[in-house]
């Protein structure tokens, strides 16, 4: 796909400039400003996230004590984690690009829900606010897990965080239904279910997991907070209670969580695949129903965290095999991915950069996925930096990549304007490398036994540790080299136009920045957002 | 709606798990407690709970056809058994304060000590509590929808507000349907 | 609401039938009340839920007129209360599979004895009226 420098030209009215008040922003029912506002939310929260991390980088320079004490140290690491996962990630793809893409994709002015889409944003914000009060307030240390028994009774400010996870919990629930229902009723004429555009099948798989998970979270952090505050017992052995039933709960949801985080990015991974090879994408239907399969088996599966826990052995025997299910549909996407490329006419744009680190590090994390959830592997590997490594490629390397790749690709068309191409490549090109430089070293610390969440290590470890932070300074270059140039694009940028990257895509049929109900006039659906040529009968392979 | 019924329904499956595993663990605990607890001031309960979902069909019917009064009769009608229930409710609570018999560290009631029924009661206060906390929020729903129903909003084109309504009241009708026998009556 | 019923003007009930649907409740109330009474063992529990179940399927059919429905939303029923056995039959599973040991036991101090059938301190059944 290559920018198309014809007929570019910059609409007069779009929904940038329909209304210019702080009020028409903050009271808006627009689906696209709505998007822009959780944009700047979410890069918010991933600049708070990403300099946790940094820190707790810079602390394991040296084994014991480099520049912060334990009990800040274990802050740290829970409020990277509660932040990454619930402020960043979550709603990453879904609230950004998912409000911004969903109606123009299938053909409707907004979303079912308008104004719920509006509280929505609001929810996450408000619960941001507790969540920042706990954080002034000194932050939990129990880990973003918050097992039983030592959230229960740690002296830390757990609850307000916990408030503030369970009020965003709502937002979550609110855009997963509005997805869900509008995705299902709203489709405008022609757009049957298989000629959705795959970005929506995957939002929509995700929307399924966000409705029926999240409750299950919400009822687990209010158990944890009444426990905290009038102590009931019911995780507490003393009394009867089951520290591993808090786990069950937890995990029951945790896990479907992260195929709400990665789900999205392979929405928008199918999405650049066919634009990047301007080809027909390679299995339409395989991909759409692994969608939904990831998003069903997701929840047959968590008890695989809980492998050394103390649950039974029947169950980490049926877990360890349920888990396996979930790469059959990871891996169908693999193939149908590559098998897009194979032969397309690919332009190496900033776009396709992404999506080789993603397919990449999907491949290689979910490789370690299926690994450590062999229960006699993950004996040795469970509480070690391999799991770190293991989620962090899947949810840095690839979700993030995904992140990345919707940014640039969608960037023309939300802001009518050309990011500068080179910087792009030079950006990703740091962040491919910084990410393995950071968490490589980690699968190999992790395998020679060091722990997870410890703040002091051994002197062997030293030099890994040390190549793990440089990696990860490297990763914090590539994103302040996107921010940059990203947001000089925004008023420097060469104008777009409609379609720069020649894509079939149905949000390219609009003019970009799209006007505020999406279309000048609205769209009847006569082809597939992924059909770039015909295919004759006869060369079908055999 | 029914998405956000499935996400109740989600919601209280928690503490369902929750429950079923103790009782697994304790089984003679939860005989005995629930044996203590009122199971004939819970079968009323259960009718009123039932006669205020029956009010709310009707309410249905009455604002379809566009009986603008009738509606807010059986409205109000179902928001009553709503409180009713609330107030027999907290009868209930109010007696096991006073005999201690309490979740957790707080459980102090001397007649029946059996091990793990403190247990038994902090899931009773977890469950019915956060139970009757969505009887509190769906009689308020339905007290708002009466009051519309009075200006004649409602009729055979226009009626989802109460429907939508009247499903979030069955939901909390379904779920006691669940926690009567468990808690009560096994 | 674009997910509610459309066809409800022709599938829906008189208000006689509506009154049929509750007398039912109310007798299968009063019944699952008065099989509870009676000691069944492991029965009572089974006779519960069926009752409850089918009560709770009369609710949710003709009262929350499911039957009317589309497939969707159906599936969207199915699928939480599926979910919701998931859950339980794994939590269930794990507590009754461990090395018994492990499990949790209260704490016979704080809570009472170990109850066993024929025991001396054996609590009478009650139902306590205010």
């Amino acid at each position: 796909m290559s920018p198309s420098a014809a007929e570019a030209i910059f609409p007069e009215h779009h929904y940038l400039n329909a209304g210019t008040t702080a009020r028409s922003w903050l009271l808006t029912t627009d689906h696209k400003r709505i998007g822009l506002m959780y944009m700047i939310a979410v890069l918010v929260s991933l600049l708070l996230g990403g300099i946790f991390a940094l820190l707790l980088r810079f602390e394991h320079l040296t084994p014991g004590p480099t520049y912060i004490d334990a009990i800040t140290y274990n802050r740290l690491f829970t409020l990277h984690g509660v932040i990454m996962v619930w402020f960043f990630l979550i709603p990453s793809i879904p609230s950004i690009f998912g409000n911004f893409f969903i109606p123009i994709m299938v053909g409707a002015k907004d979303v079912a829900f308008p104004r719920l889409n509006l509280a929505s944003f609001y929810i996450y914000m408000f619960g941001a606010a507790f969540t920042l009060w706990g954080m002034i307030h000194g932050g939990a240390d129990t880990g973003w897990t918050f097992y039983t028994p030592y959230s229960t009774t740690t002296t830390t400010v757990v609850i307000p965080i916990l408030l503030g996870i369970f009020i965003l919990g709502f937002s979550t629930i609110l855009t997963g239904i509005n997805f869900i229902v509008t995705i299902h009723t709203m489709r405008g004429p022609g757009l049957t279910w298989m000629r959705l555009p795959l970005f929506v099948w995957a939002i929509y798989g995700t929307s399924i997991i966000q409705v029926l998970a999240t409750p299950v979270l919400g009822l687990t952090l209010l158990l944890i907070a009444v426990e905290h505050a009038f102590g009931f017992g019911l995780f507490d052995p003393a009394r009867g209670g089951d520290p591993i039933l808090f786990q069950h709960l937890f995990w029951f949801y945790s896990h479907p969580a992260v195929y709400i985080m990665i789900l999205p990015a392979m929405g928008v991974i199918s999405e650049t695949v066919s634009a990047a090879a301007r080809k027909n994408i390679f299995g339409y239907r395989a991909v759409a129903y692994s969608s939904l399969g990831i998003a069903f088996v997701g929840f047959f599966t968590w008890g695989h965290h809980m492998f050394v826990a103390g649950q039974s052995v029947f169950d980490a025997g049926a877990f360890g095999v349920l888990s396996m299910f979930v790469g059959i549909f990871t891996s169908i996407k693999v193939f149908t991915w590559v098998g897009t490329l194979y032969r397309g006419a690919i332009r190496f744009t900033t776009p396709f950069a992404y999506i080789c680190g993603f397919l990449y590090f999907l491949v290689f994390g979910g490789m370690t996925g299926i690994a450590v959830a062999t229960v006699s592997l993950d004996v040795h590997w469970h509480d070690t930096y391999f799991v770190v490594a293991h989620f962090h490629f899947i949810m840095v390397g690839a979700a993030l990549m995904g992140f990345l790749a919707a940014l640039h690709y969608w960037f023309p068309k939300m802001f009518g304007r050309l990011y500068h191409e080179g910087w792009g490549l030079v950006a990703a090109t740091l962040i491919i490398l910084g990410f393995n430089a950071t968490f490589i070293p980690q699968f190999l610390l992790g395998n020679m036994g060091m722990p997870r969440r410890y703040y002091n290590y051994p002197e062997r470890f030293q030099t890994l540790h040390v190549a793990s932070t440089a990696g990860s300074t490297l990763l914090f270059f590539g994103f302040v080299i996107i921010f940059i140039y990203l947001a000089l694009a925004l008023k420097y940028g060469r104008v777009a136009g409609r379609n720069p990257w020649g894509s079939r895509g149905f949000e390219w049929d609009t003019p970009s920045p799209p006007p505020t109900h999406n279309f000048e006039q609205l769209p009847v659906f006569t082809h597939g957002p992924h059909e770039y040529q015909e295919v004759p009968e006869v060369s079908r392979v055999a | 709606m029914w998405t956000f019924l499935a996400t109740e329904i989600l919601l209280f499956g928690g503490l369902f798990a929750a429950y079923a595993e103790y009782r697994s663990l304790f089984h003679e605990a939860f005989l005995l407690g629930a044996r203590h607890l009122d199971a004939i001031m819970a079968a009323v309960e259960t009718v009123v709970l039932i006669t205020g979902s029956f009010a709310v069909v009707m309410a249905l019917y009455y604002a379809k056809s566009s009986r603008a009064g009738m509606a807010r009769l059986c409205l109000l009608a179902a928001a009553a058994t709503g409180f009713v229930f609330l107030a027999l409710h907290g009868v209930e609570y109010f007696h096991h304060f006073k005999e201690g018999a309490l979740p957790g560290k707080y459980y102090s009631f001397a007649e029946l000590r059996v091990t793990g029924i403190s247990l038994f009661f902090a899931l009773y206060f977890l469950m019915t509590g956060l139970h009757s906390l969505h009887v509190l929020v769906g009689a308020g729903v339905l007290v708002w929808l009466a009051r519309r129903a009075l200006s004649g909003e409602f009729s055979g084109q226009h009626y989802h507000p109460v429907e939508l309504g009247g499903l979030y009241w069955h939901l909390v009708d379904l779920i006691w349907i669940f926690l009567f026998p468990l808690l009560y009556l096994v | 609401m674009v997910d509610a019923s459309t066809e409800a003007e022709h599938g829906d009930l008189s208000p006689a039938r509506y009154a049929v649907i509750y007398v039912c409740l109310l007798i299968l109330t009063v019944a699952t009340y008065s099989l509870s009474r009676l000691s069944l063992g492991t029965w009572s529990l089974v006779i519960a839920l069926v009752i409850a179940i089918t009560k709770s399927s009369l609710v949710v059919l003709f009262f929350m007129q499911l039957w009317q429905h589309r497939g969707s939303v159906r599936l969207a029923l199915a699928t939480a209360l599926i979910w919701l056995l998931l859950l339980t039959f794994f939590v269930v599973a794990d507590v009754r599979t461990r090395f018994p040991l492990t499990n949790p036991t209260a704490n016979p101090v704080l809570d009472g004895p170990v109850w066993s059938p024929g025991s001396p301190e054996e609590p009478s059944p009650q139902t306590s009226t205010p």
